[in-house]
């Protein structure tokens, strides 16, 4: 496990990778400055080659490969929530069409995301799960009964508002498929299923099929997770710019357990004006980029694992951790958000009979909890950084938070 | 009054009157529909409660619940919980048809408003239990066009009770369960309030089984019960008296106090979900400083309709066994209805001796 880093080590560390981020972003910056002069110049058609709405989804990056690495805490491997063992993400993205919208045809953006959260049967062998409602204006499904029963029995499902019930549907299909003693000697499973408002494309139409979910769960993976606008986050925005899943992790030192803190968003949430990196007013400074977006307050959904052996009261603990790194990004979490967050931990594996639990002490539950904010703030911003322009409905363009502007603005305030 | 099963032995369910169909549609404005889907090993169906007239201009309503051991779904719970402010149906469902009855829901509120806003039923209601007892519900024959059939079906006046809805394949205390309703007329100073239960009871062993302060299960000979490994007693409780969601969360907990009496929750498996709201307020357009302006009953007033929740609730557990018929379901599988007959002897039995 990697030593818990200093001030010191972190500046250091900040300062070579800002060098490294220069020369990488050196080009995207160009590229940015090109497009201004072709505008100027009436070039429309080298215009349209490098204005944000054509930069390709290989332009866009993880929040530390540009340098800003956020907090003391060093990530995992992957800095994903996949970096806490056994967890697998899964996605399947839907995009077609374009223009005006037209319910049951499209535009299509949309998706459903899966978490694993372990290798094993969950259904046989349910994990402690906690929950934190920081403002209900949101749905997630299997809440009641996890919560009395302080165990989570189904993967976690993200997805667009109007999808809940077709997804809760085929989990249920994945799930009798897998225990067919479902219904028969075994009880009836809750599955988890959280929604966002997934504004960009035709919500009404329900595009989702069952199909779609077997497949976010067959493709799920360990490893790097995909970020930005795919899986249930395809059609999401975040601080007036396209947002949609976004993941991070935290591990503690080996004299503090050596546990691994992982966070996986699906952002969608919050105002430009608000949005701050690093402690930097980076949204206003983009107020104006490359024109103001309406404020509408949406939704979060945050799911945190880890493997340190907590107690479901102690994972619910965990879950207004959250809220904190939620905060140093800057979101307020207004009236119309739905920010629902849910933690569950592998390190104990409930079957059936088991009666033998082993639980983190309250000595390094404050790592923890440190943890879990730094992997929520940059969660919730590789949501942003990760995820390209995209055109919606209606010919509507959400704009992808612009990665050369960022980091001159991190410059600026003396961050990179 | 309104005419009891086994009226005429005075049961105590208590001091307040009923309303006049001694039902949840005693709440103006609230309408209430079945559909029942019986084919050979399946024996479900869908109940829906619809807060509001049909009519209604799109307003908010005010809201509370109470979970007690909460095995099933209780979809809506954030909003429920956090703001107290829906307008949605309310389902009871098979918790394998959660998800269909969910997506029924939705397809209902996108035609009362695009973008769902709350105020045209976002988010779904949809409470969930298990009915293998009688049905096979692996078999997930219910769709998103039962939710929208059984709201179109849903009327006002006298409810349908028994082995009907969504309590079709239930079984209550060994016998055959369904669904029962109830409630109660409050006068408080020139106003008459009610509060209206549906309770849709499936909960309870044959021992278990309670009535007027009689162990009437324990007592009542064959047949046999019919085993139910996963109860649940789910209930909806309406007022039109102007409460805000502090008091309609403790008018479902006097819900889940009221199924007690019938013996509920007696059995450590029981799951009891409970949902309360008022249409005394419809919260529509707020002042031009953004604020609304309530009249609510004072603490003291509200005491009596908490009592009033507590019997009606009991009495809608009686009602849903009262009225329930012997249903031959999944694998040959038999829930009788509860002996009347023999319960009225044990109770003139019981009385005598005492």
């Amino acid at each position: 496990m990697k030593p818990k880093a200093t001030k010191q080590q972190t500046h250091r560390r900040r300062k070579s990778v800002a060098a490294r981020s220069r020369r990488r972003f050196f080009r995207t910056s160009l590229t940015g400055l090109l497009g201004g002069l072709a505008v100027l110049l009436g070039m429309k058609e080298m215009a349209a080659a490098t204005t944000p709405s054509r930069r390709r989804h290989d332009d866009r990056a993880r929040l530390r490969e540009m340098g800003i690495d956020l907090g003391f805490l060093p990530p995992g491997r992957f800095n994903a929530i996949t970096d806490v063992e056994g967890v697998r993400v899964g996605h399947t993205t839907k995009i077609s069409g374009s223009g005006e919208l037209s319910v049951g045809v499209g535009p299509v953006r949309t998706g459903v995301t899966v978490i694993m959260p372990h290798g094993g049967n969950i259904f046989k062998e349910n994990l402690a799960v906690g929950h934190y409602i920081l403002n209900g204006n949101g749905e997630m499904t299997g809440f009641a009964r996890d919560r009395a029963a302080g165990t989570l029995e189904t993967p976690i499902f993200l997805t667009g508002t109007a999808n809940v019930g077709i997804v809760y549907d085929a989990a249920l299909t994945y799930l009798l498929a897998e225990n067919p003693e479902i219904g028969v000697t075994a009880k009836t499973p809750v599955p988890v299923v959280a929604e966002c408002w997934d504004s960009l494309g035709d919500i009404e139409g329900r595009h989702i099929t069952e199909q779609d979910v077997l497949d976010a769960i067959a493709g799920a993976r360990r490893g790097p997770v995909e970020e930005g606008a795919v899986g249930g986050g395809t059609g999401m925005r975040s601080y007036g710019f396209k947002a949609g899943i976004g993941t991070a992790s935290r591990v503690l030192a080996e004299e503090q357990g050596g546990y691994t803190v992982g966070v996986l968003v699906n952002a969608n949430h919050s105002a430009r004006r608000l949005l701050r990196i690093d402690g930097v007013p980076v949204g206003e400074e983009l107020l104006q980029y490359p024109e103001g977006e309406e404020e509408k307050s949406k939704s979060i959904i945050l799911v945190a694992a880890t493997d340190a052996p907590l107690l479901p009261i102690q994972l619910q603990r965990l879950c207004k951790r959250m809220s904190l790194g939620l905060a140093r990004t800057g979101s307020v979490s207004t009236h119309g958000s739905g920010d629902i967050f849910i933690a569950f931990s592998t390190a104990n594996r409930l079957a059936a009979g088991a009666d033998t639990l082993r639980w983190a002490g309250d000595g390094v539950v404050s790592s923890l909890w440190e943890a879990a904010v730094e992997a929520t703030e940059e969660a919730a911003l590789n949501a942003l950084t990760a995820a390209p322009t995209m055109d919606g409905a209606h010919g509507i363009v959400r704009h992808g938070l612009p990665l050369d502007r960022l980091v001159a603005i991190m410059k600026k305030y003396n961050r990179l | 009054m309104h005419k009891r099963p086994l009226g005429d032995l005075n049961i105590g369910l208590g001091d307040y009157p009923t309303g006049a169909l001694n039902a949840i549609t005693d709440v103006a404005g609230v309408h209430v529909g079945h559909v029942t889907v019986r084919d050979g090993d399946v024996n479900t169906g869908v109940t829906v409660v619809v807060p509001y007239a049909e009519e209604a201009e799109n307003a908010l309503y005010f809201w509370g619940k109470y979970l007690v051991n909460s095995q099933g779904e209780m979809t809506g719970i954030q909003v429920l919980e956090d703001f107290g402010l829906l307008a949605s149906p309310i389902f009871m469902v098979n918790l394998m048809s959660v998800g269909r009855i969910y997506n029924g829901a939705l397809t209902y509120a996108f035609t009362r408003g695009k973008g769902l806003p709350t105020s045209g039923g976002w988010p779904p209601l949809v409470m969930g239990f298990d009915d293998r007892a009688l049905n096979d519900l692996r078999r997930r024959v219910l769709t998103e066009a039962h939710a929208l059939e059984a709201l179109e079906k849903a009327r006002s006046g006298p409810v349908e009770q028994g082995s009907v809805g969504a309590g079709t394949g239930a079984t209550a205390f060994g016998f055959k369960g369904g669904i029962g309703t109830a409630s109660r007329r409050v006068d408080l100073g020139e106003a008459a309030y009610h509060v209206g239960v549906l309770t849709l009871a499936h909960q309870g062993r044959r021992d278990d089984l309670v009535i007027d302060g009689i162990s009437v299960g324990q007592a009542l000979p064959a047949p046999s019960p019919l085993d139910n490994d996963y109860p649940a007693v789910l209930s909806v409780v309406a007022t039109d008296a102007p409460l805000t969601s502090r008091h309609l969360n403790l008018l479902a907990q006097r819900a889940a106090l009221g199924w007690t009496k019938t013996g509920s929750l007696t059995n450590p498996d029981d799951s009891g979900m409970a949902m309360a709201f008022s249409t005394g307020i419809a919260v529509r357009s707020p002042d031009e400083a953004g604020a609304y302006r309530l009249a609510v009953l004072p603490d003291a007033q509200v005491s009596a309709l908490y009592t009033a929740a507590g019997e009606a609730a009991t009495e809608s557990v009686l009602n849903a066994l009262f009225k329930a018929t012997t249903l031959t379901g999944r694998a040959g599988r038999t829930a009788e209805a509860l002996p009347l007959d023999a319960v009225r002897s044990v109770i003139e039995q019981r009385r005598n001796d005492g």
